[in-house]
């Protein structure tokens, strides 16, 4: 009897072997980019997405005699909302979209102006997309260009986007922009949210963009079109209102204690035309409101540390502590510049991108009652104090440059 | 005896453990504690702690009183023939229709998150044929399969809360109280229904292998319950701040965050797991208190004949009692006072009404 049982249950195991909607995965169009544009027809949205050549993915490379550099065949579609446009393109793509995968979702600026709660909320509500995917504004551009755009460090195009807003850290010249990250600051009653930025350069005019360079099997050495990750888009709610240069934007993150990597060039103490980059190692900020007399400040105390990386010859001994010290005042003031950059074209637009907003909120929340609703007033003309302290640790396997002898 | 096996205190603390853990740490509760609550939440459940607590001494009071009969049996000993069977009633019609919460939530959430075109009755029928198949095993095999299940789902559940630390921030949790208490109070309303789930223990206490220091019980689970559900709580405050207000799952939805070293991504089929085994024991729980109450109510001499039909109803229930999750959410709220009216008022009640007419033993031991 036991053994009859048994069996019945093994047999059942036959025809209950998995989820009700599955899709075998070479029956599945795995997408790697998400783009989003304003539609030419009135009040409709265009989707690009990016799907992976399954195929492809593993062919032999260019470089040891393969045929393809790209595994992404780009597909664009329209509809009233962002899933209509996304399932509409189903009809061109012939196999359902798997969104799983997607690790870039690319904006263009007119859409971003109308605003991405028309994008989001899909992007959030659905069971596919991930939330940590990168959220990226097209400046002066849409996002069907970006992803049209080869790029050569992946076969998968938009992976290399991906990989390019990664890097961000070894310049800190943009935010590295994550959909919670801007989900957080939406919801939040003060904070203005961010995004990464990407440009689309085109080499040359375009009538022979297409003619570079030409390698034996006819693609070209020098693309036509290359892409860039650099600036902040700062929004006000979903609404795209102004953009960071890449200045105030790693005066940005150095507010928000995001900045990893990067240099920053200060001009030698010794000779105003000779150069030094200093390369940054580490950074910690902290925003501290106060509130004196019933007047608002804000101090922001930033702390970073790094490395001498280059110094242009004949200046200066680095050596002695001395010049060290110059140095690191120069550092200082630049990056006290960078920051009251950010500070003073986040007030022009008047956006709170810091949370100086939130900081207020968590140290004093009886007074926050009463500003929180007047924020938009107190915030452009806030007194806002920046302290930084710059060290240089360390100057390198050199001292001083090679010089020639007098 | 309709059941002949026979569980320790352990076990009975693992499956209260169990029982209301699966629902209020990883399943909607964090996210309705927190809409009222918010940064506060962690407060609330300190409160609802101790009221666990005292609600769960009143019960074990009441049942150590009556060391051998459920509360279906004594109830008609402490009021009389008539008002014990309608309070018996009330209890085996509770059983039933808290347990289709759970149920109904589990196919949703398992819809929403993982398989959408998959229809309900597939996972209602999968978790209510295995719950089936346990409680016709007796609650000694109840018991022993918690004592499993309990330590593994724990153990997942500490280490999504470690692989999610690198996305923690406690500035989430500044400024505490900052919309005075009242809300503190608000967030606990809902949970009152899920702390005091110790109800369970009327139908268990019978079959505990010893009588001695079965307060202990009470106690030793709420430490554990309370424990980790300020670890879900706060990890994922921690985590999704003010967005946990607007998800139903925010446990599942920071799983989902979890990134480490772009190695290890997505792992919320981890936390199926953890909740796909919690909600069975819990779903198995609540329809063995069930099963159980209806035949001693019935005063039938086996309880394995309603297993099936009661798994139909079960069914049937968790399907046509809410249209949609919106409906689920709602009576959720809605029923809380008629829900703690029967887990900690009834109990009460009946422990004062037993200590006025001198029924049943001394409460066994202190």
């Amino acid at each position: 009897m036991k053994i009859k049982l048994f069996l019945v249950f093994l047999i059942l195991h036959l025809f209950v072997t998995g989820c009700w909607n599955r899709v075998e995965l070479d029956r599945r169009a795995i997408v790697a980019g998400f783009g989003a544009d304003k539609a030419e027809e009135e009040g409709k949205i265009q989707v690009t997405v990016q799907v992976v050549d399954a195929g492809e993915i593993k062919a032999i490379p260019l470089a040891r005699g393969g045929s393809m550099m790209n595994a992404v065949t780009v597909y664009t579609g329209t509809g009233f909302t962002a899933f209509d446009a996304f399932r509409n393109l189903s009809m061109v793509v012939g196999e359902k979209l798997f969104l799983s995968e997607v690790r870039v979702l690319v904006i263009g600026e007119e859409l971003a102006r109308e605003g991405l709660d028309k994008v989001i909320d899909f992007y959030e509500r659905d069971h596919e997309p991930n939330i940590r995917d990168y959220l990226i504004v097209v400046k002066g551009g849409e996002a069907k260009e970006v992803l049209e755009t080869e790029l050569r460090i992946n076969k998968i195009w938009a992976y290399g986007i991906d990989s390019m807003v990664k890097t961000t850290m070894a310049h800190s010249k943009a935010p590295a922009t994550e959909i919670i990250d801007f989900l957080k600051a939406v919801e939040s009653k003060t904070t203005a949210p961010v995004a990464t930025v990407i440009h689309v350069l085109r080499k040359g005019n375009e009538e022979n963009a297409g003619e570079g360079k030409s390698n034996q099997d006819g693609t070209t050495a020098v693309q036509p079109k290359e892409l860039k990750v650099s600036e902040t888009a700062v929004f006000r709610h979903y609404k795209l209102t102004g953009w960071l240069d890449e200045k105030e934007s790693r005066g940005l993150l150095w507010v928000t204690g995001k900045v990893k990597s990067g240099i920053i060039v200060v001009s030698s103490p010794e000779k105003e035309d000779k150069l030094a980059a200093i390369e940054i190692i580490r950074a910690k900020s902290k925003i501290k409101p106060e509130i004196t007399d019933g007047n608002l400040i804000i101090n922001i105390d930033v702390w970073e540390e790094g490395n001498l990386g280059e110094e242009q010859p004949d200046t200066m001994d680095v050596s002695k502590p001395i010049v060290l010290k110059e140095l690191e005042e120069q550092k200082k003031t630049v990056i006290e510049d960078e920051i009251s950059a950010a500070v003073i074209k986040a007030q022009e637009l008047n956006a709170d991108i810091f949370g100086f907003g939130e900081a207020v909120r968590r140290k004093y929340p009886r007074e926050w009652k009463q500003l929180e609703d007047q924020w938009d007033e107190i915030f452009p003309t806030l007194e806002v104090n920046i302290a930084v302290d710059a060290k240089i640790r360390r100057t390198g396997k050199i001292t001083k440059s090679a010089e020639p002898k007098p | 005896m309709l059941e002949e096996g026979r569980i320790s205190n352990r076990q009975a603390a693992f499956l209260v453990i169990t029982t209301i853990l699966s629902t209020t740490s990883i399943g909607f509760l964090p996210s309705m504690i927190y809409q009222e609550a918010a940064q506060d939440s962690w407060i609330s459940i300190l409160l609802l702690t101790v009221y666990g607590i005292v609600v769960g001494r009143i019960i074990m009071s009441l049942g150590m009183r009556f060391p051998d009969k459920t509360i279906v049996e004594y109830a008609e000993i402490v009021t009389g023939r008539i008002p014990g069977k309608i309070i018996g009633f009330l209890y085996v019609l509770f059983f039933l229709y808290l347990n289709t919460f759970p149920i109904r939530f589990f196919g949703e959430l398992s819809i929403t998150f993982f398989m959408p075109e998959t229809p309900l009755v597939f996972f209602l029928i999968g978790i209510i044929f295995a719950a089936a198949y346990a409680v016709r095993s007796g609650l000694e095999v109840i018991a022993r399969a918690n004592e499993i299940i309990l330590p593994v789902s724990l153990t997942i559940g500490i280490i999504l809360a470690i692989m999610l630390f690198p996305q923690m921030e406690i500035k989430n949790f500044i400024p505490v109280l900052e919309k005075g208490i009242l809300p503190v109070f608000k967030g606990t309303y809902v949970a009152l229904v899920y702390f005091a789930e110790t109800i369970v223990m009327v139908m268990f206490i019978p079959y505990l292998n010893t009588t001695r220091r079965t307060r202990g019980i009470i106690f030793k689970s709420f430490v554990v319950i309370s424990l980790c559900e300020l670890l879900a709580v706060v990890s994922t405050i921690a985590v999704l701040g003010e967005l946990a207000a607007r998800i139903p799952v925010p446990a599942i939805f920071a799983a989902r965050l979890v990134s480490l070293a772009e190695l290890i991504e997505r792992v919320e089929p981890l936390f199926l797991l953890l909740w796909v085994i919690a909600v069975f024991v819990k779903v198995s729980v609540f329809y063995y208190c069930f099963v159980l109450a209806t035949a001693q109510w019935l005063n039938l001499k086996e309880y394995k004949a309603l297993v099936l039909p009661a798994g139909v109803l079960l069914t049937v229930l968790s399907v046509v009692l809410w249209g949609n999750i919106a409906d689920l959410y709602e009576q959720m709220v809605k029923l809380v006072p008629y829900f703690v009216f029967v887990e900690a008022v009834l109990p009460l009640v009946l422990l004062v009404a037993a200590c006025l007419r001198g029924k049943g033993g001394t409460a066994g031991e202190n």
